[in-house]
């Protein structure tokens, strides 16, 4: 199947996180991954979980069955979709009855699940199929002062034994992609604690307590940025720290990067190439750091 | 949904009457898929102390739930709106030492207290964009006519019709097609 991905963008990149799709589309393109456009594709299945996961099984192995139809692998953006898809896979594969009973419900659409396809976050296709050695190659600007922190989020790393390519406890491949750029990648506590968004809208005041959490562990390092690779982890913090300042009186002013645009610039794209304009939490510090940098080189 | 019941650290310490006990309940867990593994659970608290939800709630304790249905009180687990609370980090499944799948124990839960027509009016929301669009998410007219400007791709079709046709037969979509029935026709 090579180097070729069909592209599965699930609900929450589309509707509310653009530049993560934009920038990582650029990005990928410099690298040679060649992305296939479907012209089907619905809900990973996910969000409908926690009511019904039947539905979740359902939407996941129609998914697999429409990439299956395609003879190519899934390559996703969120890691809320990489699980779920990954999750199903292995689940309808080892389990001949469960198999056969969401069959039945996908013959009704017309299609079957097989069990040919695999599913593959950006992170890990960054890491297994492009290779730490051919991103390096590709950086022409160096991030040499940047100073920045990772959030891995909960769904790249666990559960394990579905996800199973990086440490849940101290994960790596995400702060070796940072470093690849030429920034450094700073440690702070509880680095691979959940971002809260999953409990907005059941307790904003327990989802924002706990991402006001991480944002402090962050500025005590003195992170210049926060590096996501999750759409729901992004909006978590970039969408919300304002709030979080007004609500318990702090001060922040962090920006919240998805990796590719951080990537992107290393690459020698400009910010608006990688759709910064898109972010909530001004970026325009660090950016002017990399330019002046760069032009003082 | 009583005050009591709507937080099982203050329902735990009401008394608990033999009647209100459901003995068959976690035999019944035992069988469902994703909790079938609670009756090993040893109440060590990993769970909880684990739990990231947990440290800024004053209600949502996993080991809590997963004792109050080993004890058979059914209706007040899934009555319960902490439940709702978990973020599905995973960190508990991880790190139970008896390998009780405890993410997947509280999705049981859920699932069930849904049955009963007990969630919150968000998942409502998602399974209706869900039926008319395919996606979990409304996204709007907007977005989807931004992308072109943006330089991206179409977006895939959601296809809600096949969508309709695989979950036939699904016992909470229909739920949320009978709701939605009746509205339409109320109005």
């Amino acid at each position: 199947m090579g180097n070729k991905y069909l592209i599965f963008l699930g609900c929450a990149i589309p509707y509310r996180v653009p530049a993560y799709e934009i920038s990582a589309r650029k990005v990928l393109g410099k690298l040679g991954v060649e992305l296939i456009e479907m012209p089907e594709f619905n809900c990973c299945g996910l969000p409908l979980d926690p009511v019904s996961h039947e539905t979740m099984l359902i939407l996941a192995a129609k998914n697999l069955a429409l990439a299956e139809q395609q003879g190519l692998n899934i390559l996703t953006l969120c890691p809320g979709c990489a699980g779920t898809l990954k999750k199903v896979n292995k689940a309808l594969k080892e389990d001949k009855a469960l198999k056969e009973q969401i069959n039945a419900h996908l013959k009704e659409a017309g299609l079957e699940f097989k069990g040919t396809v695999e599913t593959k976050h950006l992170l890990q296709l960054l890491k297994e199929d492009v290779g730490l050695e051919k991103i390096k190659a590709s950086v022409v600007k160096p991030l040499t002062d940047l100073k920045v922190a990772e959030h891995n989020g909960c769904h790249i790393l666990r559960p394990k034994d579905i996800i199973g390519f990086d440490d849940p406890e101290d994960p790596q491949t995400l702060e070796l992609l940072i470093e690849a750029t030429g920034a450094t990648c700073l440690d702070y506590i509880d680095e691979t604690e959940c971002c809260g968004a999953p409990s907005v809208g059941v307790s904003d005041k327990v989802a924002l307590a706990l991402a006001r959490d991480k944002l402090n562990h962050v500025k005590q390092v003195d992170a210049q940025a926060l590096i996501t690779i999750c759409p729901f982890c992004h909006i978590m913090y970039d969408t919300n720290e304002l709030r979080i300042e007004k609500m318990f009186n702090e001060t922040y002013g962090i920006p919240i990067l998805h990796y590719p645009q951080l990537l992107g610039l290393a690459m020698g794209l400009t910010p608006e190439e990688l759709a910064f304009n898109e972010l909530r939490v001004n970026a325009s510090k660090i950016l002017k750091q990399i330019t002046q940098g760069a032009n003082q080189e | 949904m009583t005050e009591a019941a709507a937080n099982p650290t203050q329902s735990r310490e009401q008394p608990i009457k033999a009647s209100e006990l459901d003995p068959k309940f976690k035999y019944e867990l035992s069988k469902i898929h994703g909790s079938e593994k609670i009756l090993k659970c040893f109440q060590c608290g990993t769970c909880t102390s684990d739990c990231p939800v947990a440290r800024y709630s004053d209600s949502y304790r996993p080991r809590t739930l997963i004792h109050m249905a080993q004890l058979g009180l059914k209706d007040r687990v899934l009555n319960s709106d902490t439940l709702w609370l978990c973020a599905a980090c995973f960190t508990c499944t991880d790190r139970c030492p008896q390998d009780v799948e405890v993410a997947n124990v509280i999705r049981v839960f859920r699932n069930l207290a849904a049955e009963k027509g007990c969630f919150p009016q968000v998942f409502k929301e998602q399974a209706a964009s869900l039926l008319e669009s395919g996606y979990a998410y409304k996204i709007p007219e907007l977005r989807v006519k931004k992308r072109e400007s943006q330089g991206l791709p179409p977006l895939p079709k959601g296809d809600p019709e096949k969508v309709r046709k695989a979950l036939k037969g699904v016992k909470f979509i229909e739920g949320i097609q009978k709701l939605a029935g009746e509205k339409s026709n109320g109005q």
